[in-house]
């Protein structure tokens, strides 16, 4: 009997989730935006029925009837207003808003209804069961939440299978170009399938708000594990078929210039002309190997990048010198932008170099941190070989994860990395030995092996992280550099054309995958020793690891090394100038995120460096043509 | 008057101009076909009228004598103007009744239905509950004809209905036409297919390099002067 129980009662919560689930793959289909913010959306539909039930005294099933057309409404004007705008082919554009409004909203809830946990009340229904022989109760609440879900969820059905706004959403989804010529606005159909999407997600609030605890930094569970759900296009799902997109949209006309995954026009002349081999050899030694070709050089450092070296150089004198002359408070602040730093490096390489736009690093931050535990406190491996060992094992287990990710592309890999995270935390969750979800301490042992001298532990954390931080920028900007750099800078600009002239793209993204993984593990090996504790929830944060990375990258301007430096300093400069603010240093964050993606999709430093030709890192390639100029056409002969 | 008139139509994608001044007019009931090779600019040309694309001046383009150059894609198809986009692009998720439905979707009114689509392809009809994708090629430029029929349109754009298939297909295809003008459709065909073009239309007009080189009734041009119109040698 135990066990139909326990069927009976995770079907009934099921209901739940399948709403959870409804919400955000419609915004998913129609629209291929990954909703960030879809907790929160949830979690502020729950407020919203709070302050109903307060001033109605109501009910609060029957603030439904204020709830959801109220979050219709959002929803409409969210889109129209702001959503609209980061549509494209580029997914980060909506990735970042959405970022940008989760935490926003989760902020605001905060200072709104501060952070002590609510329960919508109902005592009526909480208590109440049905009892099926001895053994089986049914309680009331749980019931309705199922009843409920399968009505909208059916509702929803209808609506896409038997209505004209349903067959436009369909259409949309599939090509919106064509679904304009038959009439089809389809600014308005988006703001629908938000509003309407909301409008699921605020009866799966209130419903939620019922059932459990709820806070304002509640993201009600792990929000990826509830994606997947209705994005599966099997019959019976309602909502998954609108996802079916067979020719992408940039097909639908001849191109803008040359369009990279992200969805930005690239400079791509810049890499195009390239001597190759034995000629180009020829041409270096021998300035006129043949009559017609006027004698040209590549020329790689500019003057703004010798500029930028310098003060690089200044700049790495001030890093390895600042132990001598700041405290302890200021080797702390560079600890953490430096292992920051790493992350912006690669996740940008990762993203703005090989269209694999990860939501999932924190699973290797995560990793990073629980091998080295493991490692010294399990195994008592010392300190230096267990930082070693950490590096191997995440990159090692990095390989299988890409073998399954990979197999995803675009937005589908961004949420497969994501759940592929989640499912780590959870199994952390689990383990007994790491303290479950409590978390463990680094054993006072192992902090004592590196050093027994507080000041030297110090320094050589110090130093660890300095050279990690400067590492990747260097590594990132040699293989920029290399023949490696060229096959990206070409896969980023068009997979298309890079796969056509012999660019085996599934190497170079698995090389930057792997570095990634390897570089986030040993920042989690970084992570646990400097905090000295860690939980499944901090080691497997979306938030820092993922969220805030992205945040860098894409404020600083993705697809250059320039960006995420630029990036790292605004972040930590917005956070000291802002920390006393609590919530509103967040918010702030937050509106930062959403601007700049409105007004400077290409970033701080694209606003910067557009059409100046300015490069602090030499990593692009110019023909220079010595004696007569003479057009490129020469060469053809 | 026309019912629809270009007046020195400029257009193009960013940079990049494919119109450099085109003028043409049609009038209610015509058939008229514009013909030129790879890149002239026919594509583009429908695609500026049926407003996927903007052109420079929103004045170049009118229809039934107001300019329509600044609506809209679903703006002027309500107003009556219909395309049949090249390469057909059925909705994939949808079956073939309710691609026909999407064309209804704008709520024009007049002679075209789901059962006068159905008696202009019968085939549509047995295979109306197929998914869209399980079609063959020339089915499916059928359904794209139909559902734009659905929006009864004043004025019918086929951007390429040879695209890809068979001679013997598209003989089926064009022997629609006839009918969806006795319906007091105006039709305007793009087309490669130069025999094909002279034989369905009242006038022809020929793109080459985004101008017009060419124009005149079927009857009264010479081979050799679409030759050097289309080709431009």
């Amino acid at each position: 009997m135990y066990w139909i129980n326990t069927i009976i009662q995770g079907a009934l919560v099921g209901g739940l989730y399948a709403l959870f689930a409804t919400g955000l793959s419609l915004m998913f289909g129609v629209m291929r935006i990954i909703n960030i913010a879809h907790g929160d959306f949830i979690v502020m539909s729950a407020y919203l029925a709070v302050v109903v039930v307060g001033l109605l005294g109501v009910d609060p099933l029957v603030s439904l009837a204020v709830v959801v057309p109220v979050m219709f409404g959002i929803g409409y004007a969210l889109q129209r207003g702001l959503l609209n705008f980061t549509l494209g082919d580029d997914i980060l554009r909506p990735l970042l808003v959405t970022f940008g409004l989760s935490v926003v909203i989760q902020n605001g809830l905060l200072e709104l209804f501060s952070a002590d946990s609510r329960r919508l009340q109902l005592p009526w229904l909480e208590t109440a069961s049905v009892r099926i022989g001895d053994q089986l109760a049914i309680g009331l609440m749980p019931a309705t939440v199922f009843v409920v879900a399968v009505v909208v969820i059916a509702a929803l059905e209808l609506l896409l299978y038997w209505t004209d706004l349903g067959r436009a959403f369909r259409a949309t989804a599939d090509d919106s170009d064509t679904a304009r010529l038959y009439g089809v606005n389809n600014r308005y159909i988006y703001a629908m399938a938000t509003a309407i999407a909301l409008s699921v997600m605020s009866i799966a609030g209130v419903l939620f708000g019922i059932s459990y605890h709820f806070r304002s930094d509640d993201r009600s569970g792990p929000a990826p594990l509830r994606i997947r759900g209705g994005d599966y296009r099997r019959p019976g799902q309602p909502v998954g078929n609108v996802g079916r997109r067979c020719h992408s949209r940039s097909s639908a006309g001849p191109r803008r210039g040359v369009r990279s995954k992200l969805g930005y026009t690239c400079r791509t002349p810049r890499v195009s002309i390239r001597p190759a081999g034995a000629a180009a050899r020829a041409h270096s030694e021998d300035r006129r190997p043949m009559s017609d070709i006027p004698s040209y050089r590549i020329e790689r450092s500019t003057g703004t990048s010798r500029l930028g070296f310098a003060i690089l150089l200044v700049a790495l004198v001030a890093l390895l010198s600042l132990p001598g002359w700041a405290g302890r408070a200021e080797m702390r602040l560079l600890i953490e932008i430096s292992y920051y730093l790493a992350l912006a490096q690669v996740w940008n390489l990762l993203a703005g170099y090989a269209g694999l736009v990860s939501v999932g690093q924190q699973a290797y931050v995560g990793l990073g941190c629980y091998v080295f535990l493991a490692a010294t406190a399990f195994l008592n491996v010392p300190p230096l070989p267990a930082l070693l060992l950490t590096g191997f094992a995440v990159t090692m287990i990095a390989v299988p994860v890409a073998f399954v990710a990979f197999r995803l592309r675009g937005a589908h890999f961004a949420i497969g990395t994501w759940v592929i995270a989640e499912v780590l935390r959870l199994i952390f969750t689990l383990i007994r030995p790491f303290g479950q979800g409590t978390g463990m301490s680094l054993p006072i042992s192992v902090v004592r092996a590196i050093s027994e001298n507080r000041t030297a532990r110090e320094l050589i954390l110090y130093y660890f992280s300095v050279g990690l931080g400067v590492g990747s920028v260097v590594l990132v900007f040699f293989w920029l550099r290399s023949r490696q750099g060229l096959a990206l800078a070409a896969v980023r600009d068009s997979e298309a054309a890079a796969g056509s002239i012999g660019i085996n793209q599934q190497r170079t993204k698995l090389a930057v995958y792997l570095i990634a993984a390897l570089i986030a593990g040993l920042v989690g090996a970084l992570v646990i020793l400097e905090k000295l504790r860690i939980t499944p929830a901090a080691a497997f944060s979306v938030t820092d690891w993922s969220a805030d990375v992205i945040f860098i990258v894409v404020i600083g301007g993705i697809g250059s090394i320039e960006g995420p430096i630029i990036g790292t300093l605004v972040f930590f400069v917005l956070r000291a100038l802002l920390a006393d603010y609590g919530a509103w240093y967040l918010i702030t964050l937050g509106t930062i995120a959403i601007v700049v993606m409105l007004k400077a999709p290409r970033g701080l430093w694209g606003l910067i460096g557009e059409g100046h030709n300015v490069h602090l890192f030499p990593v692009q390639r110019r023909v220079r043509f010595d004696a007569n100029r003479q057009p490129i056409r020469a060469l053809g002969k | 008057m026309s019912l629809l008139r270009t007046n020195d139509l400029i257009a193009g994608y960013g940079d990049f101009q494919a119109l450099f001044g085109i003028s043409l007019s049609i009038d209610e009931g015509e058939a008229v076909a514009i013909i030129g090779s790879n890149g002239a600019g026919k594509t583009t040309l429908l695609r500026t009228v049926s407003g996927l694309l903007r052109p420079r001046n929103p004045t170049d383009i009118e229809f039934d004598g107001s300019a329509i150059g600044s609506l809209e894609p679903e703006q002027i198809v309500a107003r009556g103007i219909a395309m049949v986009p090249e390469g057909r692009r059925p909705f994939p998720s949808l079956n073939v009744e309710d691609n026909l439905r999407m064309g209804g979707y704008c709520r024009r009114t007049g002679p075209w239905t789901l059962q006068r689509v159905y008696r202009l392809f019968p085939m549509l009809a047995e295979r109306r509950f197929a998914q869209s994708q399980t079609l063959s090629g020339g089915q499916q430029q059928m359904l794209a004809i139909g559902r734009a029929l659905m929006t009864n349109p004043r004025l019918l754009l086929c951007d390429e209905l040879s695209l890809g298939l068979a001679p013997i297909v598209i003989r089926d295809i064009y022997a629609a036409m006839p009918d969806i003008r006795a319906e007091g459709t105006t039709v305007l065909i793009v087309e490669q297919d130069i025999n094909r073009a002279l034989e369905t239309s009242n006038r022809v007009y020929c793109v080459q390099k985004g101008k017009i080189t060419l124009e005149g009734r079927p009857g009264d041009l010479t081979r050799e002067q679409i030759k050097l119109a289309y080709f431009g040698i």
